[in-house]
């Protein structure tokens, strides 16, 4: 007669996990001040006092102008500081761009991504939910629903326009599939491209007659009025695995390991390793096991990592209360393993 | 006679904001200001020519030449010529570029008080006066030395950079 014992096993209260890439850089390294803005007259009239004869007169110049044109210019930064910690698979999960207008006029921009770059272990997915949102500006960081969700952005509907020297957050969502391996980086960038005709890629210095802010003439900037970043994610950036196994069983009859009988009275010792693997702190780290009806307890059995625990909720970090094993670790950094182990006789 | 009317009207509206005294010797000095930039070019062979053209439109960054040309247009000897540039909003004089052949040049950070850059302060984001540098400046003044005959010409001028 063989029996089967299930036991109900879970992981509660494991908050807050110290993900060091949920932090962001509030500003972009400093980018070039746009500068007088495009359309600008800047004028100049000199003055001229002199003598003849005794008498004192001034006389003035003509007065020299010119406009001032627009530079078309633009920069994309990533905010992570770190690459963005997903679990794998995962999904929704943002990186996070800033997009500057650096020039001196309004512009408007097209975005697109691309997954496929060189140099990872895996190409991210764009998110089912869509693959860049523009910051709505109603709450910081990316928001893929609810009353402050962010803006789904549609090429050709809602490409972002700004005004010189403003900047808007974006971000790049995306899926990550099933069966990473730990530590695995998988990387995508986003770029921008001015709307202006034919500024994006065009030679720096190209002037567009006629096409700048207010139809002033336009000059393609530096960058050939095109910016693009970079972003990566990291599978495991933390993560919390358990096994639960039976090391050793021994029946009423004395028998042990494989030739023991489950039955009323065979004695089980369950062994559950616990790893943090990764990087960063799980906080209010606890191991809770409730036991099966079909079993007892047997008390004062449970070690952690070797050592004896008592049954009571005392200053060691084990007890046995309401028929379940309780294992309180804490905040605790990865990596780390920890080992439970306690006993239990078939009803 | 209409236009006659009209061109009489326009000229006392000229003579009205010029006071009497200078309107009676206008015309003795001749005044012309220009506006330039330099454009690069590099030909075939590599060589870099420079070439200025007038300052039709220029972005941010851009170094703008101002020339001012004055001529004695009269048979007298003009004598005391100041000329006076309040610089162009949006730019930024571009230090040691001032020219003025003969003239006795002086600046100013409030448009009133004009003197030599050693002995112009600002005061400093601490509060204490500090020396004026080329970008606090918001006026030049070059005064020349002694008379500019009659048929005589002179230039002075300076390079601002666009804010």
């Amino acid at each position: 007669m063989t029996k089967h014992y299930t036991m109900k096993m879970r992981i509660v209260t494991l908050l807050g996990l110290a993900m060091s890439s949920l932090l962001f850089l509030l500003h972009a390294p400093a980018v070039q001040a746009a500068g007088t803005p495009a359309g600008t007259v800047i004028s100049n009239q000199v003055t001229l006092g002199y003598i003849v004869e005794g008498v004192a007169t001034t006389t003035s110049s003509n007065t020299a102008t010119f406009t001032v044109a627009e530079i078309i210019d633009v920069a994309l930064v990533a905010q992570d500081a770190a690459p963005v910690a997903v679990n794998s698979p995962d999904t929704s999960r943002a990186l996070t761009m800033l997009l500057s207008n650096i020039g001196n006029g309004s512009e408007n921009f097209s975005l697109i991504r691309n997954n496929s770059l060189p140099g990872d272990q895996f190409d991210p997915v764009t998110a089912a939910i869509g693959g860049i949102f523009l910051e709505s500006g109603a709450q910081a960081g990316f928001q893929a629903s609810g009353p402050n969700a962010d803006t789904l952005y549609i090429s050709g509907s809602n490409d972002p326009g700004l005004a010189a020297d403003t900047s808007r957050v974006v971000y790049l969502v995306s899926d990550i599939s099933g069966s990473l391996a730990l530590g695995d980086t998988g990387r995508a960038s986003l770029s921008a491209a001015s709307l202006t005709a034919g500024a994006a890629g065009a030679a720096p210095g190209t002037t567009l007659t006629g096409l700048g802010t207010g139809g002033v003439d336009a000059l393609v900037g530096a960058n050939s009025a095109t910016a693009s970043t970079t972003g990566s994610y990291q599978v495991g950036g933390l993560a919390v695995s358990v096994s639960k196994s039976v090391v050793l069983i021994q029946d009423p009859q004395g028998q042990t390991g494989s030739t023991a009988i489950i039955m009323p009275g065979t004695v089980l010792t369950y062994s559950i390793t616990l790893s943090v693997s990764g990087n960063g702190t799980a906080n209010n780290l606890a191991f809770n096991d409730p036991l099966p009806a079909e079993t007892n307890f047997v008390p004062n059995s449970i070690t952690v990592n070797g050592a004896t625990r008592t049954d009571a909720v005392d200053a060691d970090n084990a007890d046995f209360t309401a028929n379940t094993i309780n294992v309180i670790f804490g905040n605790t950094a990865a990596p780390v393993t920890h080992v439970i182990e306690f006993r239990v006789t078939v009803n | 006679m209409k236009t006659l009317h009209l061109a009489h009207l326009i000229l006392a509206l000229n003579i009205a904001m010029v006071p009497i005294s200078y309107a009676q010797q206008a015309g003795s000095i001749e005044l012309k200001n220009v506006a330039e930039i330099e454009v690069k070019t590099t030909d075939a062979k590599g060589k870099v020519t420079i070439k200025r053209t007038p300052a039709d439109k220029a972005i941010p960054g851009t170094e703008v030449i101002y020339t001012t040309t004055f001529k004695n247009i009269s048979d007298k000897p003009a004598g005391d010529i100041v000329i006076n540039n309040p610089l162009p909003l949006h730019t930024t004089l571009v230090a040691d570029s001032v020219f003025g052949t003969n003239t006795d040049i002086t600046y100013s950070v409030d448009g009133k008080n004009f003197a030599t850059p050693e002995k112009i302060k600002v005061k400093g984001k601490d509060g204490k006066e500090v020396p004026a540098t080329a970008a606090d400046y918001t006026h030049i003044r070059w005064s020349l030395k002694g008379n500019l005959a009659a048929g005589k010409s002179g230039q002075v001028g300076f390079r601002a950079k666009i804010n």
